[in-house]
């Protein structure tokens, strides 16, 4: 069968292709292609015949457009285009024969072509000729030619020749032309261009013959007919060839159609053989006990038996039995399977199905070598609804929270369950087999086991507690309960163990025990409470702390400790706390059973239970009194000066701050007062700082005597202080209360057994006033302080706006004064110094004066202490220095021999002014250090410090002297000035001003003379004005003087034009 | 009617008079001789569209400088305003560029009629040195680069982008140039306002001076090839300046008696010319028709003559939605 096969298979295949081959050849020759290329040869004619009229026409005349002619001609070149374009059907139904003569039939209409051009050509010069003829007739006339006649004659003959066409005229014609051209009387233009256009149009006419008999030589027409001629041969002879393959076709179809009548008999045949077989194989896979069903490689079912549908009822109402159709159907049942079905099979699938119903079937797919599936169903409900009973109890086994292990009756294990893996460490593998002693600690007492085993083999079930070991080392107590399992036969065959590790639970009891403990030693109160706030457990702390006994709070709400000093607000926010975040600590005031109040550090936790409900409050508590103390003591540090116990600035800033604001509310008024002790200095350098602080503290003392008590008193620093006056009616008030104040701080004070007085100077500023916050107001109330210091010792001042301008003045003046050096805006002035007797000339003082570019001359004692404030004395008395030594050694070089007085500020000292620095200048200017005074003032000697005396001595050692400046003003005594290196005095203006010989003044200056002269001092009076003053002094002994009365101080230049004009008045003692 | 017509049988001289006043009327030679505009053919959109875009575009030409529309502005009269048009690199061309209006109707393209259709035609600016001097390969090489024309290409011909394509897409958009509705035309189709009585008598002497015999047809000429000069050699006066070009369709057939024949040109766009003849030796038209009274008829034209005619030829203008510049002219 298979042999055969291919043989035939090819010999098909051959019939097919010569069947197709055929039908083409009889296809190749078209009846609808025939007509449409003859219709293409009549075309062709009818566009030959057309033209060739156009032609005609065109010749004769008769045509005068070539419209018509062109669109023939180009209809008929594209058609004869497209025949012959090789792509075309019509070229490929021709045989060579045929297109040679369509070819040739196409260079006849090219030659016909150029032909109709030629024509087209002469007709139209002729044409022109006829219609410009008449014209020069015309013309000729018009001018009454002789030949006129004879011109029109000419042209009639011409005209009529044109239409009415005839040999014989033409010959005339050409005679007439030809005579009337010879006979041409003269030469006008119109006459030359007529016989020049009748003999041309002869002449085209000629020509234009010529080309139409050519024309018409060229037979398209007989051409087309031998080209159809050859066409129609060719045509018939293809269709006989073609009559022949239809023949064969028809045969060749017949001996097919006969073929595969054969081949469907013998299908028919085998059919019915394989349906036999089928049979066969039905009958037998029938009577097989297990269900069988047979699918082919598309799932499609081949084969199955009753069993099949008998299993899988639901089968027999489905339409299509392929396999993924069943397979949905089963699912749709309920049927599910121990594994998911695979498709495609590749190797023997085995599964179990389980119906809804509760039966199981063992199930197998088999691939089959076609690659369909073979499935085989076995019903094995029975056994397996026994496995399944077993597994469960194999599984409650497994998972069961005790361990539970398994020997033989000689204690080796057989089996164990997870949990004692777990329990012991070991996995299975390790125990099984091995004797159940591996787990023995050694700790146990060996009576125990005998006990036990002598218990089990009697048939009875031992319990009791065992300290066993794990795989690790590790010791472990486990509850256990051995059962024996008798066999059918009644004998033990195996032993039960059931186990439980108590390890954690004994772990457990251990610390409650310790955690209990704690909760009794603790030095800190715990107190559980239930939800409703009702008090479970106390521990001793709380016993202690609260004076409670546990047995009298326990059951009470803990609000019995409540001190009272807390709001609602407070206890709602703290629950709140507890509720919302599970817990709440902070400071609360509880109260003692006794009923004292102590502050508490209080922590409170919510417990809550597995569903988040509160099951308990533990609260944790501890007394801070002694903190609280701490706090306090330290905030107090932070707020009051420690000495005197007044608040501190800081404190006293806040209260000011406070103050405005209330006073701005309430419209009251208030005062700063700012109080700055005089002379406190002294005390603390005399007396030392033990008795400066005793001093302050008697100071607050007295102070706070001065004030209501609603008033503050602070200490601002050093011996500052500051009084804040609230609520007073007028500045008369706060008055008052300065007035008092200085006269209390005026009463001697008693320190180290000594009386002290001191004094104190005051600065007021009001609220509200020229300011109103804290700092500006405090600011003023100093700026006052510091003019009534100024102003002179125990006053006080109010602030006013002229002491800020004054302030800001000085400020301005500042800024200026640092440009003055560098501007060259200072100059020195000197003034004399006078012998009394001889009136002679003995020195100058250098006098500093400042030329300031607005305000004028600026006299010194307006701008020094300014740069002695601002530390600008430093270089400015460094300039005065130098200048002055250089001035005056130049003197010396000119021959006036006079020494050099200078002031100088205790500042220098701080400034950089020393013995070296005065030394190198000296040396600059080359002045002799005898020639140099310095003036001190009084002021710096009551400095009284040794580092002072050490650097005026350092000057004394240079050889310079010391003057003391304005003697008298102030409060040295003389026993000072023996401590200074000092060789002369100046006696203070002051003294002189109103001296005569017999008043009070003179007493004083006497008395200062005298006792100058026993301290060896030399004196200088200052301020001498007149003569009388002059002779005064003189008499009193003063030896040297220094006044307007001989000169004031002079510039540089100046001074030497009065030296020079100075005649000195002498003396004598009357 | 019948004894009238005997008369005139009876005298000769009278028939012949006649016959003259009968031809002056040129009833059988020149009536009926000018045909109107017939509107142009319909063509496919897409097709007119791509050879109008193609009429615009420079890369037919060898440096991309140039397109058919630089010498053929269709705004003016769909040729060139300078008497020479000017090729790739600056080169000057040798004989004055026909108007592209009209071009459908003429029996052959080019002043020698060398190409037979507007299809044929697209070959010869595209090689000529003078004009674009470039070659089909770089052209469609040039074209196929750009995807826009690429695709129009495409939606049209199933082979895309060749020279056979482009010629017809040329052609395409050239058959809808037509001037149409011109006064002239109105007029024969009967509208008597449409003619001046200027143009009207211009008409007349077109007709009287021959002129009609070979301006004739739609496009007033370019049905026909006709002799430069027939009564006198025009180009004997150009004398040593005759160029090859001058020699016409001798250049195309070699035949001897084919020398200094041309197209006759149509006279539909000739109002709108600034130059005339193939050379450009004249730039006026009633120069030109100076110059053809001249050189085809052996005669000087009296000037009003002159005028008539040059009104008549400019009532053959038509129109064109391209034609813009009409009114200027």
């Amino acid at each position: 069968m298979q042999s055969l096969a291919r043989p035939f298979s090819i010999l098909l295949a051959l019939t097919v292709v010569l069947l197709i081959a055929l039908f083409f050849q009889t296809r190749s020759i078209s009846t609808l292609e025939h007509t449409q290329r003859l219709d293409s040869f009549l075309q062709l004619r009818e566009l030959d015949a057309q033209l060739d009229e156009q032609t005609l026409l065109i010749s004769t005349g008769v045509q005068n457009q070539y419209d018509t002619q062109v669109q023939y001609r180009r209809a008929l070149d594209r058609l004869l285009e497209n025949l012959l374009d090789d792509q075309s059907r019509f070229h490929q139904g021709l045989d060579s024969e045929s297109l040679a003569l369509l070819r040739q039939y196409q260079q006849a209409q090219q030659d016909k072509a150029t032909f109709t051009e030629e024509i087209k050509h002469y007709a139209a010069l002729i044409r022109n000729a006829l219609l410009y003829m008449p014209q020069l007739v015309q013309e000729l006339r018009q001018e009454e030619h002789p030949q006129r006649d004879d011109s029109a004659r000419v042209m009639s003959q011409l005209f009529r020749y044109h239409l009415f066409p005839d040999q014989r005229a033409l010959e005339q014609l050409y005679e007439t032309v030809a005579e009337f051209q010879n006979t041409l009387e003269d030469e006008h233009p119109a006459l030359l261009a007529f016989a020049h256009q009748a003999s041309s149009n002869l002449r085209h006419l000629d020509s234009l013959h010529r080309y139409r008999d050519g024309f018409n030589q060229i037979d398209t027409r007989s051409l087309l007919r031998s080209l159809e001629t050859s066409y129609q041969r060719h045509y018939h002879k293809r269709s006989r060839h073609a009559e022949a393959f239809t023949l064969t076709l028809l045969l060749l179809s017949s001996l097919l159609m006969l073929l595969l009548g054969g081949m469907f008999q013998r299908l028919h045949q085998l059919n019915h053989r394989s349906e036999q077989a089928r049979t066969r194989l039905q009958d037998a896979v029938n009577s097989l006990s297990e269900a069988f069903a047979l699918f082919d490689r598309h799932g499609q079912l081949v084969l199955y038996n009753k069993r099949w549908l008998e299993f899988y009822p639901w089968l027999k109402d489905a339409e299509t039995l392929d396999w993924s159709h069943q397979q949905a159907l089963n699912e749709a049942a309920g049927i599910t399977t121990s594994v998911s079905i695979q498709t495609p099979l590749d190797t023997t699938q085995n599964y179990l199905e389980h119906t809804p119903d509760g039966r199981w079937y063992q199930a197998s797919n088999n691939p089959t070598a076609e690659g369909g599936i073979a499935s085989v169903r076995t019903n094995i409900t029975e056994t397996q609804q026994t496995h399944l009973r077993l597994r469960q109890l194999g599984r409650a086994l497994e998972q069961s929270p005790s361990a539970v292990m398994i020997t033989d009756t000689q204690g080796i294990i057989e089996y164990i369950n997870p949990k004692l893996s777990e329990m012991t460490g070991y996995d299975s593998k390790e125990l099984l087999g091995q004797n159940n002693s591996i787990l023995k600690s050694g700790e146990m007492p060996a009576g125990l086991f005998a006990e036990m085993w002598q218990q089990l083999r009697d048939g009875q079930t031992w319990s009791g507690q065992l300290l066993n070991r794990k795989k690790d080392g590790s010791l472990f107590w486990d509850s256990t309960s051995i059962s024996p399992l008798r066999d059918d036969s009644g004998v033990i065959s195996h032993f039960i163990a059931v186990k439980e590790d108590i390890t954690e639970r004994l772990r457990a009891e251990e610390q409650l025990r310790m955690v209990a403990a704690v909760f009794e030693t603790s030095n800190e109160a715990i107190m559980i409470a239930d939800q409703q706030g009702r008090i479970k457990v106390v521990n001793a702390a709380f016993e202690r702390i609260t004076g409670y006994a546990a047995h009298e709070v326990q059951g009470h709400n803990p609000s019995l400790l409540s001190s009272g000093r807390h709001d609602r607000i407070f206890y709602e926010q703290m629950w709140d706390s507890l509720i919302r975040q599970g817990n709440w600590s902070g400071e609360i005031w509880n109260r003692r059973k006794d009923g004292s109040v102590y502050p508490e550090w209080l922590s409170i936790s919510a417990l809550h239970d597995e569903e988040g409900q509160i099951t308990e409050f533990v609260s944790v508590f501890s007394d801070i009194t002694s903190r609280k103390e701490a706090e306090a003591h330290i905030r107090h540090q932070a707020y009051y000066d420690a000495l005197t116990q007044l608040p501190n600035r800081s404190l006293l800033l806040d209260r000011l701050a406070v103050a405005i604001h209330t006073a701005e509310r309430d419209q009251q008024t208030l005062s700063v007062l700012f109080i700055d002790l005089d002379r406190f200095k002294y005390v603390n350098d005399t007396l030392g700082h033990e008795y400066g602080d005793e001093l302050l503290v008697q100071v607050a003392r007295r102070l706070g005597n001065c004030v209501r008590e609603s008033d503050t008193v602070a200490r601002f620093g050093g011996d500052e202080f500051v009084i804040l006056l609230h609520n007073i009616h007028s500045d008369r008030d706060a008055a008052l209360v300065a007035e008092k104040i200085i006269r209390r701080l005026s009463d001697p004070f008693t320190l180290a057994g000594r009386e002290i007085v001191i004094g104190a100077s005051i600065g007021l500023a009001m609220f509200p006033g020229e300011s109103d916050d804290p700092d500006t107001l405090l600011r003023n109330a100093d700026l006052a302080m510091y003019r009534a210091k100024q102003t002179g010792r125990n006053r006080f001042q109010f602030f006013t706006n002229s002491l800020q301008e004054h302030a800001n003045n000085l400020m301005e003046m500042e800024q200026d004064l640092r440009l003055a050096l560098e501007q060259n805006q200072l100059e020195i002035y000197y003034q004399p110094l006078v012998r009394a007797q001889s009136g002679r000339v003995t020195g100058v003082e250098a006098l500093l004066r400042w030329h300031h570019p607005t305000q004028g001359m600026i006299p010194p004692d307006q701008f020094i202490p300014l740069a002695e404030d601002t530390g600008l004395i430093g270089p400015i008395g460094q300039w005065i220095l130098e200048t002055a030594c250089r001035q005056v050694s130049q003197w010396h070089q000119q021959g006036l021999k006079f020494y050099l007085s200078v002031n100088i500020s205790g500042r220098q000292r701080d400034l950089g002014l020393d013995a070296e620095l005065l030394s190198s200048i000296l040396e600059r200017t080359e002045l002799a250090a005898g020639q140099l005074v310095l003036e001190i003032t009084e002021g710096m000697l009551l400095d009284n410090s040794d580092e002072t005396i050490a650097w005026l001595q350092s000057f004394c050692d240079l050889g310079i002297h010391l003057a003391i400046d304005d003697f008298g003003t102030g409060y040295s005594s003389l026993s000072y000035l023996k401590r200074f290196p000092i060789d002369t005095l100046k006696i203070d203006r002051e003294f002189i001003r109103e001296l005569t010989l017999d008043n009070e003044d003179a007493l004083l200056v006497e008395a200062i003379i005298s006792m100058a002269r026993s301290l060896k001092l030399r004196l200088i009076a200052e301020g001498v004005e007149t003569a009388e003053q002059r002779s005064a002094l003189f008499r009193l002994g003063c030896e040297y003087l220094q006044g307007y009365h001989f000169s004031r101080p002079l510039p540089a230049d100046q001074l030497v034009n009065w030296i020079q004009a100075y005649q000195p008045e002498r003396l004598t003692l009357r | 009617m019948f004894r009238y017509m005997y008369s005139l049988l009876l005298c000769p001289h009278r028939i012949a008079t006649l016959l003259l006043s009968w031809l002056c009327c040129s009833v059988v030679w020149a009536n009926q001789a000018i045909l109107p505009v017939p509107a142009a053919e319909p063509q496919p959109q897409t097709l007119v569209r791509l050879g109008d875009q193609l009429f615009h575009d420079t890369r037919l030409s060898a440096d991309n400088t140039i397109s058919c529309a630089s010498c053929h502005d269709l705004s003016l009269n769909g040729a060139d305003r300078r008497p020479f048009s000017v090729g790739v690199g600056g080169a000057l061309g040798h004989i004055r560029a026909p108007s592209v209006y009209n071009s459908v109707l003429n029996h052959a393209q080019f002043w020698d009629g060398s190409a037979a259709d507007l299809e044929s035609q697209v070959d010869g600016p595209i090689h000529n040195p003078v004009e674009m001097a470039t070659n089909w390969e770089s052209v469609i090489l040039k074209l196929s680069q750009d995807p826009l024309i690429t695709q129009k290409f495409n939606a049209h011909f199933r082979d895309g982008i060749t020279a056979d394509n482009i010629r017809q897409a040329l052609a395409a958009f050239q058959r809808t140039l037509v001037l149409t509705d011109s006064p002239f035309d109105r007029w024969l189709a009967g509208d008597s306002d449409a003619l001046t009585a200027e143009q009207q008598r211009g008409y007349q002497q077109f007709r009287n001076y021959g002129c009609i015999s070979c301006h004739q047809g739609a496009n007033v000429g370019g049905n026909m090839f006709a002799r430069m000069g027939s009564l006198e050699n025009y180009f004997i006066l150009k004398g040593d300046a005759i160029t090859e070009a001058d020699l016409g369709r001798f250049n195309v057939t070699g035949q001897a008696h084919h020398r200094y024949v041309f197209k006759v040109p149509g006279l539909r766009t000739a109002a709108l010319n600034s130059f005339f003849f193939h050379d450009s030796s004249a730039s006026s038209l009633e120069e030109a028709i100076e110059i053809m009274a001249r050189f085809q008829l052996g005669r000087e034209m009296p000037t009003e003559h002159t005028r008539e005619i040059a009104a008549f030829i400019r009532s053959l203008t038509g129109q064109h939605p391209r034609l813009t510049h009409q009114e200027q002219q």
